[in-house]
C-alpha cells in the first residue's frame, strides 16, 4: 500500500530551481533511498514532505489525505517525522530529557493535566523515563543518557536524533544523511539499528551519499540530479544505471 | 484654502519624512551591518539634538557649525559605543539587545542628570517663508529638508562609490563572505556605528528649531525609525527611505486632517506589516 | 546533602514568614508604599521572565497593566461589580487580550515581536488616550473605590490602611509565582526548555510551538492585568501614562539583571532598582543612571545575573566550609 505519494512536485526559490517535477511514492514498510550529487533537492524534498516548505507546484498526499498547507508540528503528528542533519540536538539538556521532550508526541495526558501535574500525568512522566531510558539502551546510548548532548561524540548525536524520531512512534521517519562523518563500526551499528525499526514496522526514507549504506538497507532508491528525478528501482538496477553514474562522475 | 491646507500637509510630511529618513538610514546600517537592535538609537538623536543646543543656543556658535560638531561628536560617541559595549557581545542577539536596552536606560539618565527634564526651545533659526514651485515653504523646513537631501546623496555616493563604502554593504549581505574576501570586519563596524549615529545626531540637530528639546524625545524616535525600517525592510536603505516617506506623509496628513488617533496609526501599520510582510517592501528575506 | 537540603528549606521558610509578619512591626507607612510598589512590579517581571523562557521578549508590558487597571476601573465603577470579581474578571480579559494579540503575532520570528511588543504597549496607551468617552481620555479615572471589605471569621477586613493592601499584594505575588511555576515546569521544565533552545527541532518533533509560546504570554500578561488592577484600587486612580515604555523596559531589566534562570531573579532586580531609588533619595537625578550602570556591568560581566552570582559564590562558600570540615574531621568524608 502507498503510504506517501508525490505527484509532481516543484519547487522555486526566487529564481532558483530546485525541484522540478519531482514524482514518488513510498509503500508501507519500505526503506527507500533518496540520492544524488550535491544540490540536487534532496533536502529540499525532505523540507517539503515534512512541511517545512511548501511546494511551488505539485502535492504531496499521505494517506491519501492532502499535505498542503501543514506544517512541521502538524506533519509531524500525522506520523511523518524527520530527523536533521547537523547539530539538531537540545544540546544543554542529557540524551534522556532530550528523549523526554521526544515522547511529547506519544503522550497521552491532557493539556490541563499537565498543567496541573496530576497523578496520571506524573505515572504517565514516569512511563516515559523508562521508555526512553530503554530505546537509549537499546541504540546503545546507554551509558550516556546523562551526559549532555552537545558533548556526544559525532556518532552517538547521529544515533541520538535517530532515537529522538523514533520516540514519536512515527510510521513514517526520514532520516537526513544518518551516517554522514561516522567510522565504519558506527555505521554498521547504525544501519542494524535502521533495519530493527523497518523490520518493527516504521517506514524510512533516507537521504544518504554513503553508497555502500544505501545499497545495503535500502529497498528501493531514488535518484536525484539537479532538481529531477533521474531514476527509480532497486540497488541493483541504480547501481547499472547510466544516466545515475552519469550524474556523479560527470 | 483646501489647496493651502494640503500643501501645508504636503511639506510638513516631507520634512518629518526628511528627518526620519535620517535616523532611519543610520537605524538600519547599523542593523544590516551588525545586526545590532540598537535601541538607544533615539537617544544619540536626542543628545545630538542637546549638542547642537548647548553649542548654538548658550555658546553662539554659527549654527552650521555646531550641526558639524555635534555630528562628529556623536560619531565619535558612536565609535567609542561600539567598541566597548556591541564588539565584545558580537553574535550574541540577546545580550546585544539587552545591552541595548542598558545603553538607553544609561543615556536617558545621564540626560536627564546632566540637562534637566524641562523643556527647552530654539526657535526657527532661519524664520520667513520662500516659494517653491508656487508652493509657500518655511525656510527653516526648507533647510530641513535641503541638507537631509544632500546628506543622503552623499551617503549614496559614499556606499556605492567607495571602496569602503563598497565593503560595507558587502558586510551587510554576506558577513562572512566578507571576512573570507579580506575586509576587516571591526573597521567596517565601528565606521557603521559612527555613521549611523552620526545621521542620528544631525537629525536631532536639525529638528530643535521647530520641536521641543528634553531628554525624553529619545524614545519616540526610536520607536518611529524602527517602525519606518521596518516597513521598508532591515537593513535596505531605499526601504528606510520609502518607508520615511510613507510614514511621514501618512503623519503628517493625518494630524492635518484627523487630528487625535494619528499616531495610533503608524503602530498599526508597523503590526500589519510585521504579520503580513514581515520583510518589509525591500528587505531580504 | 540531606543537611544542605534542609538549611535551604528553613532559610526560604524563615524569609517567607519574616515577609509575612513585616506590617506588624514596620509602622511607617511609606515602607510599605514601597514594599507594595516592589510587589506590582515583581508580578510585571515574573511575567515577562515566562515570557523570555519560552524564546520571547516583551517591551510592551506596561500596557498590559494598563488594561487590567482600565477593566477593572470600569468594572467597578460602571457596572458595579465589586473589586474582587473585578480583579479576577481584569486578568482574565487582559489574558484573552493576549491569547488574541498572541496567536496572531507569535508566528513571525523573535526579533520582529519584540518590536511588535514596543508598538502594541503604545498601541494600548494611546488607544485608551483616543477613548475618551469611556476611559476619561488623557485624563484617567479618578476617585476609584478601595477594594470591598472582607467579612473574615471574627476580623473584618477594610482597606484602609495600608496593612491589608500590602498582604492583598503579597497574596498576589505568591499565586502569580505559583502559576508560572507550574507553567515553566511542563514536562518537567523540559517544554520550555525545548522551544528556547531549538523550537525547530521542537517543532519536528510534534510540539506546537506557537501554543505554548501563546500560553506563557498569556498567563504573563494574565497576572500582569491582575497587578494592573490591584493598582487601580489602591492608588484609587488611572491614567494612561502611569504606566508607560520606560516601565515596560526596565521590567526586562529587572529580569536580566536578577537572571531569568530562577524564578527569584525578578525580583531580585526588582529590589535592587527600589532600593537605588531608596540609597540615592538625595541624588535623585543619579538613580536611574546608578541603575543603567548596574545593569551593564551585570550583562557584561555575570551574564547569568545576579542570582546566579549569588548561586555560585554560594557554592564556592559551601565548598570552602565542607572541606574546612572535612579537613578537622576526616571521619565525615565517608559519610558523603
Amino acid at each position: 500500500m502507498d503510504l506517501l505519494v508525490g505527484e509532481s512536485i516543484s519547487k522555486h526559490f526566487s529564481g532558483l530551481v530546485a525541484l522540478s517535477n519531482v514524482s514518488f511514492t513510498i509503500a508501507k514498510g519500505e526503506i527507500l533511498g533518496l540520492i544524488g550529487p550535491n544540490g540536487a533537492g534532496k533536502t529540499t524534498l525532505f523540507n517539503i514532505i515534512s512541511g517545512v516548505h511548501q511546494p511551488t507546484n505539485g502535492k504531496v498526499t499521505y494517506r491519501g489525505k492532502d499535505l498542503k498547507g501543514l506544517n512541521l508540528h502538524k506533519i509531524a503528528r500525522l506520523g511523518i517525522v524527520r530527523t536533521f542533519q547537523a547539530n539538531m540536538l537540545f544540546g544543554k539538556m542529557t540524551c534522556l530529557q532530550n528523549m523526554m521532550v521526544a515522547h511529547y508526541l506519544p503522550s497521552r495526558t491532557r493539556f490541563w493535566q499537565t498543567l496541573f501535574n496530576t497523578p496520571s500525568e506524573r505515572k504517565e512522566m514516569r512511563e516515559t523515563q523508562q521508555s526512553a531510558m530503554k530505546i537509549l539502551e537499546h541504540l546503545g546510548l546507554g551509558d550516556v543518557k546523562y551526559e549532555r548532548a552537545a558533548n556526544l561524540p559525532h556518532g552517538y548525536q547521529r544515533l541520538l536524533g535517530v532515537a529522538l524520531g523514533l520516540s514519536t512512534k512515527p510510521e513514517i521517519l526520514l532520516l537526513d544523511e544518518p551516517v554522514t562523518g561516522m567510522n565504519p563500526s558506527e555505521i554498521e551499528s547504525m544501519l542494524r539499528v535502521l533495519k530493527e525499526i523497518n523490520a518493527n514496522g516504521t517506514t524510512l526514507m533516507v537521504v544518504e551519499h554513503n553508497m555502500r549504506a544505501i545499497m545495503n538497507i535500502c529497498d528501493r532508491i531514488i535518484v536525484l540530479s539537479f532538481g529531477k528525478k533521474i531514476a527509480d528501482g532497486s540497488p541493483t538496477e541504480i547501481r547499472q544505471n547510466e544516466e545515475v553514474l552519469g550524474a556523479y562522475l560527470g | 484654502m483646501e489647496l493651502g491646507l494640503l500643501s501645508q500637509a504636503m511639506v510638513n510630511g516631507l520634512t518629518l519624512a526628511m528627518i526620519y529618513s535620517l535616523a532611519a538610514v543610520g537605524l538600519t546600517l547599523i542593523y544590516g551591518i551588525m545586526r545590532i537592535i540598537q535601541f538607544a538609537h533615539g537617544h544619540i538623536y536626542m543628545l545630538g539634538a542637546f549638542a547642537v543646543f548647548f553649542l548654538f543656543q548658550q555658546a553662539g556658535l554659527n549654527y552650521g557649525l555646531a550641526l558639524i560638531i555635534s555630528v562628529l561628536l556623536l560619531a565619535a560617541l558612536g565609535l567609542l559605543i561600539e567598541r566597548v559595549f556591541f564588539r565584545p557581545l558580537r553574535g550574541q542577539d540577546l545580550p546585544s539587545m539587552a545591552c541595548a536596552v542598558g545603553l538607553l536606560l544609561l543615556l536617558e539618565g545621564s540626560a536627564a542628570a546632566a540637562f534637566g527634564t524641562s523643556d527647552r526651545y530654539v526657535g526657527a533659526i532661519f524664520p520667513g517663508v520662500s516659494g517653491v514651485a508656487g508652493v509657500i515653504v518655511p525656510n527653516q523646513r526648507l533647510l530641513i529638508i535641503g541638507v537631509s537631501l544632500l546628506m543622503i546623496l552623499l551617503l549614496y555616493f559614499f556606499l556605492h562609490r567607495t571602496r569602503i563604502g563598497r565593503a560595507m554593504r558587502a558586510t551587510a549581505l554576506d558577513a562572512v563572505g566578507s571576512v573570507l574576501q579580506g575586509v576587516n570586519t571591526n573597521r567596517i563596524n565601528s565606521m557603521g556605528f559612527a555613521i549611523g549615529s552620526g545621521l542620528a545626531a544631525l537629525a536631532g540637530g536639525l529638528i530643535i528649531p521647530i520641536a521641543v528639546l528634553n531628554p525624553a524625545i529619545g524614545v519616540e524616535v526610536t520607536i518611529k525609525a524602527f517602525i519606518v525600517i521596518i516597513l521598508g525592510g532591515l537593513g535596505s536603505i531605499t526601504g528606510a527611505l520609502v518607508g520615511a516617506l510613507i510614514i511621514g506623509l501618512v503623519e503628517s496628513f493625518g494630524y492635518t486632517f484627523l487630528g487625535t488617533g494619528t499616531a495610533l496609526i503608524s503602530y498599526i501599520i508597523v503590526i500589519l506589516v510585521l504579520i503580513f510582510r514581515p520583510t518589509g517592501l525591500f528587505g531580504h528575506v | 546533602m540531606f543537611k544542605g537540603k534542609a538549611l535551604k528549606v528553613s532559610f526560604w521558610l524563615a524569609l517567607l514568614i519574616f515577609i509575612f509578619l513585616i506590617p506588624l512591626w514596620v509602622k511607617d507607612p511609606y515602607i510599605l508604599h514601597t514594599l507594595i510598589g516592589i510587589g506590582i512590579f515583581s508580578i510585571v517581571a515574573l511575567g515577562v521572565r515566562l515570557i523570555m523562557l519560552s524564546g520571547q521578549w516583551s517591551f510592551g508590558q506596561a500596557g498590559f497593566l494598563l488594561v487590567g487597571a482600565y477593566s477593572s476601573a470600569l468594572l467597578v465603577t460602571r457596572l458595579g461589580l465589586s473589586f474582587w470579581a473585578a480583579i479576577i474578571l481584569a486578568g482574565l480579559i487582559t489574558a484573552v487580550f493576549a491569547i488574541a494579540i498572541g496567536y496572531i503575532t507569535m508566528r513571525v520570528k523573535a526579533v520582529y515581536f519584540a518590536i511588535i511588543t514596543l508598538a502594541i504597549g503604545e498601541a494600548i496607551s494611546l488607544s485608551i488616550r483616543a477613548m475618551s468617552g469611556i476611559t476619561g481620555g488623557s485624563y484617567g479615572l479618578y476617585n476609584l473605590p478601595a477594594p470591598n471589605p472582607i467579612h473574615l471569621p471574627g476580623l473584618l477586613v477594610e482597606f484602609t490602611s495600608k496593612t491589608p493592601y500590602y498582604y492583598l499584594m503579597l497574596i498576589l505575588v505568591i499565586v502569580s509565582a505559583l502559576a508560572m511555576y507550574r507553567v515553566e515546569r511542563i514536562r518537567g521544565g523540559n517544554l520550555f526548555d525545548a522551544i528556547l533552545q531549538k523550537d525547530i527541532l521542537a517543532e519536528s518533533l510534534g510540539i506546537n510551538t506557537l501554543k505554548y509560546r501563546v500560553l506563557a504570554f498569556s498567563v504573563a500578561c494574565g497576572f500582569t492585568g491582575m497587578a494592573g488592577a490591584f493598582a487601580a484600587h489602591y492608588y484609587l486612580m488611572t491614567r494612561p501614562d502611569f504606566y508607560g515604555l520606560l516601565h515596560s523596559i526596565y521590567a526586562v531589566t529587572y529580569v536580566i539583571i536578577g537572571g531569568v534562570g530562577s524564578i527569584f531573579g525578578p525580583i531580585i532586580g526588582v529590589i535592587l532598582l527600589l532600593s537605588a531609588v531608596e540609597f540615592l533619595r538625595a541624588a535623585a537625578m543619579y538613580q536611574a543612571v546608578a541603575y543603567a550602570v548596574v545593569f551593564l556591568v551585570v550583562i557584561l560581566i555575570f551574564p547569568g545575573g545576579l542570582v546566579s552570582l549569588g548561586q555560585q559564590l554560594w557554592a564556592r562558600a559551601t565548598a570552602l566550609l565542607r572541606r574546612a570540615t572535612v579537613k578537622r574531621y576526616p571521619e565525615i568524608r565517608s559519610r558523603e
